[in-house]
């Protein structure tokens, strides 16, 4: 694998299992300031895996995870947030007895408390639910909100701790074409910001055209890398995903 | 007759929709594949089908009964069979006695395990074995077996080659075909064409909830090509 | 070597029955969710049965044990079943957590009922006169002999019944997949029904064999089952083998320290103590869980509390106090007096387990510390030792929650617990001693202690009045208190943590921190009501500080609603001004009150919003009908200056105490109809039911769901209200 020295993370041969079962086996992957990295597979390949392994959720059996130079994969969920890092999840773990400002707002002063950046949580959090759009609803609470609006919630709070990588966990499953093409500029913008993203997403015209690269994992293993052109005229990804229709 | 149909079935999770009308047939004895990408609603078909979860809208039909609000285990009894995602199979029980559970649906125990160790050889020979210990693809034969003892007219399959190598999903794909040509009808449900478009005789493209196209499965290699892979 | 072969059998003995008891909690645990607090309670009710049977009607033992085994014991787990726990699928696990701490408190009173306590009920143990066994080396009694033998047989007849019965099977299966078993046409209530007949049976078993030790005793009966509660956890709440191993664990280390600890007055309580302390370290040296994320979705709603509305009800409160400190008798006021205090300790209750969703069971232990500093510290009436009980108690709470952190869940509420048995059996009634030579510790001094009033401003305030005054004041600034941190960063960071500690985390919140303070913030202000509690008893012993006192005002507290401080109110005010009215005024009731607050847990405590926010939207037409409100506050006013001058007498004010807020809530609401038909007029949408409570008070429809929608940012306007 390339070991791009810009990398702001970089994973090195993570293998996690479970009990006998391999559900991440010696993957590894860069992402870069300014571009939106995808990362694509059939259910049950190991995305949220990996990413639960980045994140410092599951303790990786073997390799090693790096933000910029420093090797965290010994350091809790916590601090490695501290270095920067932030991520949404699949299955939704929002504050749900909170509206959508106080979710928000909740990231902010966990920011402030630890940082130097002394800037107004008041004022981050409005320039936020600006950004994403949520003005209407920034006093419903979020379990009120379709599963779209909880998604770019998710995004807000990540973006109240101002990560310079994100992670993104299907971030566009449950919004509608309309979200997802305002979504689809808000990661192009965030990219272009200098904030390494990694997108995992069925959506594939999304990722197709948001992403620079492409990984694709399938049973635990990236089976093919490289540009949404390429990836869309690889063999083996295209046996994986369409099997015998497609020869 | 149509073995299975729903019709404009709406369902949802609290207050989140997830299927806006569906309308799908299964004709007896023949195969259908429900295909689509993640989150299209394909599950959530399936357990409506097999009245795991109540749709707020639209009809059930088994056999031309409407069957809305009749409990799983009592669809079970009429010869309706699901195999789950993620292996429909009880990981501490042993093999032996995972067959054992199927027994109340009436058949005999040694009926189940006369029907599965022919089918399914391998199983035989770990019965003592806890099913959790057993490889993916015996857990899926396993799940498989447990559907099939009871002799079901209409099979439903959620996922089956979740997580197993894709020489494995021929495999069990092989066993589907065989079912299928004892004639019993079938519903898969897979997030990839694959190996099951071999087997279909229709298939049908789930995208946000809605069926976006049904057709053979020669008609569909376009528009699959195009809802996975954007090409 | 003799007596350590007879403390060996001692303990295998105590091994056997805490084995038979442990598994039968750990079958209707994992087969159905729910941990059920109460199951030691059902072995003591079992117990008391069998005594009546036997000995005091004199039936023969094989047909008493019969009758109870196996026809009243698995009826009565059925029965628990299909009427209380069925209903408890998908709930949150506090809620699961208080119905079956209500069962235990409401066990307790219906054994206190029906056998008086403080009555003697010698139970002999089985073939009593009859010659022990000679092993050689020891002897071995026909008990200890019957009991190892019943706990063997458990074993290999329970192994024989989960691997070779179908129902026993499909009981294992319901445990991997509930909903899997029904697409086998397996029925899961059947086999629910099943484990709780099965395992309330185990718990009878149990309970008749370990009676005649201790004695027949209610609440130290159902208590005494910590034990089997330790050593369930030592098989992590499912697996049975490991449940035999840990009961033969426990039971062994209690019969040596019955036989080799040193006899002194240090560690009498300590050996009463033991099982708590090893239920305590065998929870945390359980392997560390996952960082935990979403639960089963709570359908709670707590309303943002308002400013005015907490400054209005901390008024109201005051100005209540000050009105019944001034009618009241000094002897009335020492009873109700009680409310404010214990009211601070339920408290303490919203920020932890309301907020942060931290269960705990031993608030009373730190309002037992608080007490201790205020004896000691406050002699002579020094105002400062309240602080002092504060901090003294928010250390203390600091360090209990040092290791309770990794604990949640039904966990967290048996280490508390064990914390709790530790410091009212043990500790509380460590005799006075020195730490290294360095200072004295005297706790309750072995006894009780006595506490002097706090003197300030050159006043002494020792009559109950100014007590009670005292008391509803410092309630009323802790209940802003609570209202300002849920307004605040903390309050939205608890609220935060209790829905995703796995976001919190990735979000870089420090989690041990915020753990630590709610806990220490939690404990310190319990450790206030302690010490108000203690000038107001003026002399206090250990009894006071109590788990099950803990376990009440918990449960109360949730009844009431956890995540408002009115919830907290509602406790106070149950166990401590309506049941003592109840007695006062029918004293016929007097055996009966008991039951209550199980009973009301069991009841309502699966409404997961509380009972307060009933009685807030009865009064929600009153709050927005000012006329109303304004000629309420004459009328009550009115009222107490008649008292003052003392033309009407105190149970003439008390009646229109209550009779005023009545009927001013219902002319309001008379008035309301009107004005939903002027607001019609105008086209403008008024509904009677407020958004928020649509799908709680009647069922939901799209319309509301796209209304909550759109009128959410109102909620603040139409919630105003106490809390």
């Amino acid at each position: 694998m390339s070991a791009d020295t810009n990398a702001l993370l970089s994973v090195h041969d993570v293998t996690v299992r479970f009990g006998g079962n391999v559900a991440l086996d010696e993957v590894s992957l860069d992402a870069v300031p300014g571009c939106v990295t995808g990362l694509i597979g059939p259910n049950g390949a190991g995305k949220t895996t990996l990413f639960n392994a980045i994140t410092g959720l599951l303790p990786p059996d073997a390799g090693r995870v790096l933000l910029g130079k420093r090797d965290v994969t010994k350091i809790g969920p916590t601090r490695r947030a501290r270095l920067g890092l932030a991520r949404t999840f699949q299955r939704l773990e929002l504050f749900s007895l909170l509206s959508v400002r106080e979710n928000i707002r909740v990231a902010a002063d966990i920011r402030r408390g630890w940082s130097r950046d002394k800037a107004n949580p008041t004022e981050v959090v409005e320039s936020i639910i600006d950004r994403i759009g949520l003005s209407d609803v920034a006093d419903a609470r979020v379990d009120a909100l379709p599963t779209g609006q909880c998604r770019l919630v998710e995004l807000g709070r990540c973006l109240a701790t101002r990560p310079q990588v994100l992670l993104l966990d299907e971030p566009a499953s449950g919004q509608n074409e309309t979200e997802t093409a305002a979504f689809a500029e808000l990661l192009v913008e965030l990219a272009h910001e200098g904030i390494a993203v990694v997108l995992v997403e069925h959506d594939v015209h999304l990722v197709m055209n948001v992403c620079q690269t492409v990984h694709v994992l399938d049973f635990g293993r990236i089976i093919a890398t490289g540009t949404p052109e390429e990836i869309q005229q690889n063999e083996a990804v295209l046996t994986a995903y369409l099997g015998s229709v497609a020869t | 007759m149509n073995l299975l149909e729903l019709r404009e079935i709406r369902a949802g999770y609290d207050r989140i929709d997830v299927l806006f009308g569906i309308d799908l047939v299964v004709p007896e004895g023949s195969v259908v594949a429900l295909l689509g990408p993640n989150g299209a609603g394909k599950s959530t078909t399936l357990r409506v089908a097999a009245g795991l979860h109540p749709p707020t809208a639209g009809d059930v039909l088994v056999a031309g009964r409407r069957v809305n609000g009749v409990p799983p285990e009592e669809l079970a009894r009429r010869g309706l069979c699901l195999i789950p995602e993620g292996r429909g199979i009880f990981p501490n029980l042993t093999v032996r006695e995972n067959l054992r559970m199927m027994s109340y649906t009436g058949v005999k125990l040694a009926d189940i395990e006369e029907r599965a160790f022919d089918r399914f050889p391998r199983l035989g020979e770990r019965i003592v074995q806890t099913a959790g210990t057993l490889s993916g693809g015996e857990q899926q034969m396993l799940a498989m077996a447990r559907g099939l003892a009871t002799d079901p007219a209409l099979l439903l399959l959620d996922e089956l080659s979740m997580g197993l190598a894709p020489i494995i999903v021929e495999e069990l794909y092989e066993i589907v075909a065989q079912v299928a040509r004892e004639g019993v009808s079938i519903l898969v449900v897979e997030q990839f064409a694959s190996t099951v478009l071999g087997v279909a005789d229709y298939a049908a493209i789930l995208v946000h909830g809605r069926v976006a196209r049904v057709g053979r499965p020669a008609e569909l290699a376009d528009d699959l090509s195009e809802a996975y892979l954007g090409a | 070597m003799d007596k350590f072969l007879t403390f060996t059998i001692v303990g295998l003995t105590l091994a056997a029955i805490y084995a038979i008891i442990a598994s039968g909690l750990v079958l209707t645990y994992t087969t159905t969710g729910i941990f059920n607090f109460a199951h030691g309670a059902a072995g003591m009710l079992a117990a008391f049965t069998y005594w009546q049977l036997r000995y005091d009607w004199g039936w023969s033992a094989p047909i008493a044990l019969f009758v109870v085994l196996l026809v009243l014991a698995p009826l009565f787990g059925v029965l628990l079943e299909t009427v209380i726990m069925r209903g408890l699928q998908g709930t949150t696990e506090t809620v699961k957590l208080v119905v079956s701490i209500s069962l235990l408190l409401f066990m307790i009173g219906l054994a206190q009922l029906i056998w008086r306590p403080g009555v003697s009920r010698p139970m002999p143990s089985f073939f009593e006169g009859r010659t022990p066994i000679d092993l050689g080396p020891t002897t071995i009694t026909w008990h200890q002999a019957i009991t190892i033998a019943v706990a063997i047989a458990v074993a290999i007849g329970l192994r024989i019944f989960l691997t070779r019965a179908r129902i026993g099977i499909a009981m294992r299966a319901a445990v991997d997949d509930r909903s899997l078993t029904m697409l086998n046409g397996a029925r899961p209530n059947r086999v629910s029904m099943l484990a709780w007949a099965l395992g309330t049976s185990l718990a009878a078993l149990g309970g008749i064999l370990i009676a005649p030790g201790p004695g027949l005793e209610a609440a130290s009966l159902s208590l005494l089952i910590v034990s089997a509660y330790a050593a369930a956890v030592f098989g992590r709440l499912r697996s049975l083998p490991m449940t035999f191993v840990g009961a033969i664990v426990v039971g062994l280390a209690e019969g040596y320290l019955a036989g080799y600890l040193p006899q002194n007055q240090y560690l009498t309580g300590f050996r009463i103590a033991s099982p708590a302390i090893i239920l305590f370290i065998v929870l945390l040296v359980l392997p560390n869980p996952r960082l935990r994320g979403r639960m089963t979705r709570s359908r709670e709603f707590f309303p943002m509390p308002t400013i005015t509305g907490g400054l209005g009800f901390a008024l109201t409160l005051v100005v209540a106090a000050v009105m019944l400190a001034t009618t009241l008798s000094d002897a009335d006021l020492i009873t109700y007096g009680r409310v404010f205090p214990i009211g601070i300790v339920a408290l303490s209750l919203v920020p932890l387990a309301g907020f942060a969703g931290q269960i705990s069971l031993c608030q009373l232990s730190f309002a037992g510390i608080g007490a201790i500093v205020m004896a000691h510290l406050g002699a002579g009436g020094d105002p400062l030792a309240l602080v002092w009980a504060v901090l003294i108690a928010a250390a203390v709470g600091a360090v209990v929650a040092l290791p309770a952190l990794r604990l949640s869940g039904i966990y967290l509420a048996l280490g508390t617990a064990a914390f709790a048995v530790i410091l009212d059996r043990w500790v509380f009634n460590l005799p006075r001693f020195e730490v290294f030579g360095l200072f004295e510790v005297n706790l309750f001094a072995g006894g009780s202690v006595a506490v002097d009033p706090i003197r300030a401003f050159g006043t002494e305030f020792d009559d109950p009045a100014s007590q009670m005054i005292i008391a509803a004041v410092a309630f009323a600034l802790v209940a802003l208190l609570v209202v300002w941190i849920r307004r605040g960063r903390l309050g939205r960071r608890l609220l935060a943590m209790k829905d995703s500690e796995a976001a919190c985390a990735t979000l870089g919140l420090n989690l041990l921190r915020t753990k630590l303070t709610v806990f220490a913030l939690s404990a310190g202000i319990a450790g206030l009501g302690g010490a108000l509690y203690a000038t107001q008893l003026t002399s206090v012993q250990p009894g006071n500080f109590e788990l099950v006192q803990s376990l009440q005002v918990f449960a109360l507290t949730v009844v009431g609603g956890i995540g408002a401080v009115g919830g907290a109110l509602f406790a106070a005010v149950s166990l401590y001004a309506f049941l003592p009215l109840l007695t006062t005024l029918w004293p016929a009731t007097v055996r009966w009150v008991g039951l209550l607050p199980g009973a009301t847990g069991i009841g309502l405590g699966r409404n997961p919003n509380g009972a307060v926010h009933e009685i807030r939207q009865g009064f929600l037409p009153l709050l927005a009908a000012r006329a109303v409100l304004t000629v309420m506050c004459v009328a009550v006013t009115g009222a107490y200056v008649l008292r003052l001058l003392d033309f009407i007498d105190n149970w003439t004010f008390v009646v229109l105490l209550i009779a005023c807020p009545v009927i001013a809530t219902i002319a309001a609401g008379l008035a309301k109809p009107r004005a939903v038909e002027v607001a019609a007029g105008h086209g403008a949408e008024l509904h009677d039911v407020p958004v928020e409570w649509r799908g709680i008070d009647r069922p939901w429809t799209e319309a509301d769901a796209e209304e909550l929608d759109r009128r959410l940012g109102l909620s603040e306007v139409e919630l105003r209200g106490v809390g």
